[in-house]
C-alpha cells in the first residue's frame, strides 16, 4: 500500500534515491555485508518516502534479500548548505534465514557532493519480531534533484544607461498639398443635404446656402472638413503613406524599436507614426519583458497595450529566510527587467506557529529579497523595504512564504 | 442606357397595408385610382389586401429613384438586376432590386428614397455581415417611401424630421416593420426578427396582426405568427471615459452599469450622427479594454456611444455620442 502511495506521489514530486553498501554485526556475533539501493520521492521539504532493496549476507539471518518501504524525516534545516540530518524507519518482508519481516530504525547524514549527488552515511538497527537484530553502517552516493547547493555570488549587473529622449520616428511628413486638378473632388454637404457630390455642383448649392462647413475628399488625398466660401482654394493633404501606433505601457517601462530606445510619455503612452508593415517593440520594465508585434497600415491608427505588471512572489522553504537558487534566479530576472520602475519588497509568512517569530521571519525574507535585488544591480534607493508584514489571507504557501515584490508601475 | 432602362423596369414603390386600410383609402392617399392599384397588385374587384401586404403604387406620377452608398468602412458587394456583383464603393448608385452586402467587420450606410420638396431621406446603416435588397423607392409630392428586404444581419434606420410623410419599411421572412419617421433597428435572428423602436413609434406586422411599438420598446415576430408583446428597452449606460472632447490616448472605454443589463454594444463612428460606423463591439461588462483597436484615421474626430442589451436580447437606445480626438505623435 505504501509503495503504491509512493508511486502516485512520484507523479507530482521530485525523485530521490541512493545506492549503498553496508556492513553489520548481529546480536549473536555473526557479521554480514549487504549491497542495495533505494528510490523514492520528496513529498515535502522535510519528508521523503523510498522503497529500499538490500541483498547479501544478513547478520544472524544468513544470505537473502529484503524489500521495505522507508520514511525519512529531516530534522535539520532542509535548506542548510552543510547537508541534512534524517531519522529513518521502515518495515518490509525478508527472505533470509527463512521468510519473515525485517524492520529498520536509524539515522542518516547526507553531506553535499557534486550536484545533484550527496554522500550518505547511515547507521541503525535491523530487527525482527523475535528480538533478533544487527547494528549496521551503510555508505554510498545519494541523489536529490532539489537539494540546495551553494551558488557562486551573482555578478552585479551594471545599471543600464537611461535612454536618451528620442522624438517618435516620423518617416514621412504630411505636407499640405493644393489640389489643382479638381476632377474627382467630391464634397459632402451635411444636413439637410447629406450627400456627396462633385465640387461644381456643391459650389452652386453652397452659393444658394451662403457657404458652410463641408467635408472635401479627392482621390489620393485625406478628406477633411473645410469652411468653403468660394474664394479660398481647396487645400487637401495627400494620403499619408504612414500609419500611427499608440502603445499603452506601464509607468517605468522602457521601449525599444529595432534596438533603439523610443521616448515614452510620462503616463506610459507611446505614440509614433511609421511606414506600413510589422513593427516589433520590446517593452521592458516593472519586472517583466514583452515583445509586441504590431501591424501598421497606412491611414490607420492602431492602439495596443503591453501586459500589466504583476506582484511577484519569490518563495522560501518553510521556516527559512534563505533564498533558494531558483529564488535568486527569479530575482535576477526581475532586476534585469526593472526598466525605470521602483520596487516595494515585503515578506510574508504562513499562519502556523508563533506570530512574533513569524513576523520576524517575514521581515528577514523581505531583507533577503532586497539584498538579492541589490546584488543583481538594482540601486538601493530604488527599493522600498517593508519590515512590518501584513497577515495575508491566502492558503497558497507560494504566497505565504515569500518575498512579495511590487513594481511601481502596477495598476492600482 | 440598358442598365438605366432595366433599373427603371425594376423600379417600384410600395405601401404597407395597415389594419383598417382598404384599396380605396390607400389609393386616395397616393392620388391614384383604386382600379389601377387593383390591376397592379392582381386584386379582384371586391378583394381587399391583407394586413402587412406590400401594395405596389408604381405609376408615372411617382418619381423613380435610386439609392446611394453614402458611407462605407471596410468592404462589401452590390449586385443589381442589370449587372454582375461588384465591390461596394462610396457613391455607388443602387437601383431598385440591388442586393447590398457588407463583409465581416465592415459597415455601410445607404441612402434610399429622398423627397426633393421636403429634403426628407431615408438612410439605413448596415452592420457587419448584413445583406439587404432594395425592394422599393418612391417619392410623390411631399411624401417618400422606402422598402428594404433584410436577408441577414441587422440594419439601423435613421430618424427623419417629425413632419416627414410616407414610410420606411423593412421586410423580413417573418414580417414587416414600418415607421413614418424611421429611428428603428431590425435584426434577423435565427428564428425570429427583432425590432427595436428607438426614437419614434413603428408598427410590426406578422400573420396579419399589427402591433404598435412606441419609441423605447421592442418586439419580435416569428414567421407565421403574430408579433410578441412589446418590451421596454433598457436605458444606455452613461459614458464615463474617454471623456467627450478628449484625445484618445488610451483605448479604455467605460460607462455606468445598467440594472438588469445582459451586455452592452459599443459603436465608434467617423461622424457624429453615427452614419459612418467604423467599429462595433458587444461586451459583457460596463468597461471595454480591448487589447488592440484599429480605426481609420478620421477627417475630424471619432465619436463613440454605448447601448444596453437586456436579458431578452433587445438592444436599447444608444447614449449620446462622445467625441474623441486622434492622438498625434507630436502631442
Amino acid at each position: 500500500m505504501l509503495a503504491m502511495l509512493l508511486g502516485m506521489m512520484a507523479l507530482a514530486a521530485a525523485p530521490h534515491g541512493d545506492l549503498h553498501v553496508s556492513g553489520g554485526v548481529g546480536a549473536e556475533g555473526s557479521g554480514g555485508a549487504l549491497a542495495g539501493g533505494s528510490l523514492g520521492v520528496r513529498v515535502h521539504p522535510r519528508l521523503r518516502g523510498t522503497l529500499r532493496i538490500d541483498g547479501g549476507l544478513f547478520p544472524d539471518f544468513g544470505p537473502g534479500f529484503t524489500a521495505r518501504p522507508e520514511l525519512r524525516f529531516t530534522v535539520s534545516d532542509p535548506s542548510a548548505v552543510w547537508g541534512r540530518f534524517d531519522l529513518v524507519g521502515g518495515l518490509g518482508p525478508r527472505i533470509a534465514g527463512g521468510v519473515g519481516e525485517l524492520g529498520f530504525a536509524g539515522i542518516a547524514l547526507d553531506v553535499p557532493g557534486p550536484r545533484p549527488l550527496d554522500l550518505r552515511v547511515e547507521g541503525g538497527y535491523l530487527f525482527d519480531r523475535n528480538g533478533l537484530g544487527a547494528a549496521v553502517l551503510a555508505i554510498g552516493p545519494v541523489f536529490d534533484v532539489r537539494r540546495k547547493q551553494p551558488e557562486p555570488e551573482p555578478e552585479p549587473i551594471p545599471e543600464p544607461e537611461p535612454p536618451a529622449p528620442v522624438v517618435a520616428e516620423v518617416p514621412d511628413t504630411e505636407p499640405d498639398g493644393i489640389v489643382t486638378d479638381l476632377e474627382g473632388v467630391e464634397v459632402w454637404l451635411p444636413h439637410p443635404v447629406c450627400r456627396w457630390m462633385p465640387l461644381d455642383e456643391a459650389n452652386k448649392l453652397l452659393q444658394e446656402l451662403g457657404g458652410g462647413e463641408v467635408q472635401v475628399a479627392a482621390p489620393g488625398h485625406r478628406s477633411r472638413w473645410l469652411t468653403v466660401d468660394g474664394q479660398t482654394p481647396l487645400s487637401l493633404m495627400p494620403l499619408a503613406k504612414i500609419g500611427s501606433l499608440v502603445v499603452v505601457t506601464a509607468v517605468g517601462d522602457r521601449v525599444e524599436l529595432d534596438g533603439a530606445p523610443v521616448a515614452v510619455n510620462e503616463d506610459g503612452v507611446l505614440m509614433l507614426s511609421t511606414k506600413p508593415g510589422l513593427v516589433v517593440l520590446e517593452v521592458v520594465g516593472n519586472g517583466r519583458r514583452e515583445t509586441l508585434e504590431l501591424p501598421v497600415a497606412a491611414e490607420v491608427t492602431t492602439w495596443a497595450r503591453a501586459r500589466s505588471p504583476q506582484t511577484l512572489h519569490v518563495t522560501f522553504p518553510a521556516d527559512s529566510a534563505v533564498l533558494s537558487t531558483r529564488g535568486l534566479r527569479e530575482i535576477e530576472a526581475i532586476a534585469k527587467a526593472r526598466g525605470d520602475a521602483r520596487f516595494t519588497v515585503e515578506g510574508s509568512f504562513s499562519p502556523e506557529g508563533d506570530l512574533v517569530r513569524n513576523r520576524a521571519l517575514a521581515a528577514d525574507r523581505a531583507r533577503a529579497g532586497v539584498a538579492a535585488l541589490v546584488a543583481a544591480g538594482v540601486p538601493e534607493d530604488q527599493i522600498d523595504l517593508i519590515t512590518e508584514p501584513k497577515q495575508i489571507d491566502s492558503t497558497d504557501w507560494r504566497v505565504l512564504r515569500a518575498a512579495v515584490i511590487t513594481p511601481s508601475g502596477m495598476p492600482r | 442606357m440598358i442598365a438605366l432602362w432595366l433599373s427603371l423596369a425594376f423600379a417600384a414603390d410600395f405601401r404597407v397595408v395597415h389594419a383598417g386600410d382598404t384599396v380605396e383609402s390607400i389609393a386616395a392617399a397616393a392620388g391614384q385610382s383604386p382600379e389601377v392599384l387593383r390591376t397592379l397588385n392582381g386584386l379582384g374587384a371586391d378583394e381587399q389586401p391583407r394586413v402587412g401586404q406590400l401594395l405596389e403604387l408604381t405609376d408615372n406620377e411617382h418619381a423613380h429613384q435610386v439609392g446611394y452608398v453614402i458611407a462605407l468602412s471596410g468592404s462589401g458587394t452590390a449586385r443589381s438586376p442589370a449587372a454582375a456583383e461588384t465591390a461596394l464603393r462610396l457613391g455607388d448608385e443602387l437601383p431598385v432590386g440591388t442586393t447590398v452586402c457588407t463583409k465581416a467587420g465592415s459597415f455601410a450606410t445607404i441612402r434610399l428614397a429622398a423627397n426633393a420638396a421636403t429634403g426628407v431621406h431615408d438612410d439605413v446603416s448596415l452592420l457587419s455581415e448584413t445583406c439587404v435588397v432594395i425592394r422599393g423607392l418612391g417619392s410623390h409630392k411631399t411624401s417618400r417611401s422606402s422598402t428594404l428586404g433584410l436577408e441577414s444581419g441587422s440594419v439601423s434606420v435613421r430618424s427623419v424630421s417629425e413632419e416627414a410623410e410616407g414610410e420606411m419599411n423593412v421586410v423580413t421572412r417573418d414580417g414587416v416593420t414600418t415607421g413614418a419617421l424611421g429611428g428603428f433597428r431590425v435584426t434577423l435572428e435565427p428564428k425570429a426578427s427583432r425590432t427595436e423602436a428607438l426614437y419614434a413609434k413603428v408598427a410590426v406586422i406578422g400573420a396579419e396582426v399589427e402591433r404598435e411599438l412606441p419609441a423605447g420598446f421592442g418586439a419580435r415576430v416569428t414567421e407565421g405568427q403574430a408579433p410578441t408583446e412589446t418590451t421596454p428597452l433598457l436605458v444606455p449606460g452613461q459614458p464615463r471615459f474617454p471623456e467627450d472632447g478628449s484625445v484618445l490616448r488610451r483605448h479604455d472605454f467605460g460607462w455606468t452599469e445598467v440594472n438588469r443589463a445582459l451586455g452592452y454594444r459599443v459603436e465608434i463612428s467617423a461622424t457624429p450622427d453615427f452614419s459612418d460606423l467604423v467599429f462595433v463591439e458587444d461586451v459583457p461588462q460596463a468597461t471595454w479594454l480591448p487589447d488592440r483597436l484599429a480605426l481609420p484615421r478620421p477627417a475630424r474626430a471619432w465619436w463613440w456611444r454605448v447601448s444596453t442589451f437586456d436579458r431578452l436580447g433587445y438592444l436599447g437606445i444608444p447614449s449620446d455620442g462622445q467625441q474623441v480626438l486622434e492622438p498625434l505623435p507630436s502631442e
